[in-house]
């Protein structure tokens, strides 16, 4: 969170050329989650600041849906996990969404032309995501993988994070609801921590 | 939980006691009563003192006493003459306030009126934001297409206890208040941005920030005003 680019409320509204009651009742509609109001203080007092490739994509989103869609029909459809969205294997490669190294590891059986559901793609975005960054080997990615596809659902699209915390070469995955708090204990790393939210959000935006 | 509506029961508690959260129709409490746990009906009614451990939701919340809610209180219809306190957010359609709210959450609705005393320690976020000051009313943040804050009565008895009484001072206090319309009377804040902005008779704003029109009473004080 704390390393992305930010973008303050008042530039927000100038560069899309929202009102205040417009950003206030999408936020009463839920259209922009509460996480992404990022409070902060400044010389000109507190300001409120945002994800600025997040917001920016949501704003152009519901500016281009509100047309022919209420608002809260238009919630409905921001929905965390889009059903409608279906990928083919080729393409999640030739896209670079997924790594072909990755592919290759996991999902060998499936022919070029098999369509992944939007969750199924979704945890092969996280576990690329943590194995370009070198935090994670492979056979760490089949353990997550198999978390993932055993307890994602659950959430049943509430917002969650992934945790990946290591002792002594021994590895865990963790899936909690957010926002919450842990402490791990002395010894033990926390290597990673994942919005999931964010995640869908980033992979959303990338396909489209 | 999927009950039929008409196989719902109804609470009606008289007197002293305690009863489990549950689905109801309605809920009537005429005396002191607490509710276990989370709580989901058609209709609330407190006539007495209530108090709910959980969060409650209702279709039509009325309070003409006092009610204490530990959790969340969320209803279509929202009307408290008494005096209510939120531990956490209170969400509703159209909330009426003429007594005292006290939120330790957000409060969001798509109308909201106040005449009375309000603490609401996240953000006050309506469509439409009517406030009539009686007492001090304070939110954190207040945010919303338009936001009217008028000075209500205050009687020479009044103004005479308010030395003794803070909370009878007639006055809202607000960090950031951020709307399309702005209507301001005595109000101390330390930001305001708005399209259309007034402010009124007693105000102390740090920071006025419109966009196409201010107006300032003279008998207000405005520290720094920006056109953007």
């Amino acid at each position: 969170m704390s390393d992305r680019e930010l973008i303050s409320k008042k530039d927000l509204l100038e560069t899309t050329g929202i009102s205040y009651g417009q950003l206030y009742r999408w936020k009463r509609k839920q259209l922009i989650p509460e996480e992404w109001f990022i409070r902060k203080s400044t010389f000109t007092g507190q300001e409120t600041f945002f994800p600025k490739d997040l917001i920016m994509a949501r704003i152009d989103r519901i500016l281009n849906m509100k047309e022919d869609l209420s608002l809260d029909e238009l919630a409905g459809k921001l929905s965390p996990l889009p059903d409608h969205i279906q990928l083919r294997k080729d393409e999640l490669v030739k896209r670079n969404i997924v790594s072909g190294v990755l592919m290759e590891r996991f999902g060998p059986r499936d022919a070029g032309d098999t369509i992944y559901s939007f969750e199924q793609a979704l945890v092969f975005y996280v576990a690329d995501r943590l194995l370009r960054n070198g935090e994670m080997s492979l056979d760490e990615a089949q353990q997550l993988l198999d978390t993932m596809k055993e307890h994602f659902g659950k959430f049943e699209g509430k917002p969650c994070e992934l945790y990946f915390i290591r002792k002594m070469g021994v590895s865990v995955f963790l899936l909690a609801s957010a926002p919450t708090e842990i402490h791990v204990e002395t010894g033990a790393k926390l290597v990673a921590r994942l919005s999931l939210s964010e995640m869908i959000e980033q992979l959303q935006s990338q396909l489209t | 939980m999927e009950k039929a509506k008409d196989q719902r029961p109804d609470l009606n508690m008289s007197g002293v006691g305690q009863a489990a959260g549950g689905l109801y129709r309605s809920v009537r409490i005429d005396g002191v009563c607490t509710i276990a746990t989370d709580v989901e009906c058609e209709t609330m009614d407190i006539h007495g003192i209530g108090k709910a451990r959980g969060n409650v939701k209702a279709d039509r919340f009325q309070c003409n006493g006092k009610m204490n809610v530990d959790g969340a209180l969320d209803a279509k219809e929202l009307r408290i003459d008494g005096i209510v306190r939120v531990n956490g957010p209170v969400a509703g359609e159209r909330i009426e306030v003429n007594g005292v709210l006290t939120a330790d959450g957000d409060c969001e609705a798509e109308k909201a009126e106040f005449r009375g005393w309000f603490t609401i320690k996240g953000l006050l976020n309506a469509g439409n934001v009517d406030i009539m000051l009686y007492g001090k009313c304070e939110a954190r943040e207040i945010g919303g297409e338009t936001i009217r804050v008028e000075r209500g009565s205050s009687s020479v008895w009044k103004r005479l206890w308010q030395w003794a009484m803070p909370k009878l001072i007639t006055r809202l206090e607000a960090d950031v208040i951020e709307g399309d319309e702005i209507v301001l009377e005595d109000t101390t804040a330390d930001i305001v941005r708005g399209n259309l902005v007034r402010i009124g008779k007693g105000c102390k704003i740090g920071r006025v920030e419109y966009r196409s029109d201010l107006q300032v009473h003279p008998q207000a004080k405005v520290s720094e005003q920006t056109q953007l």
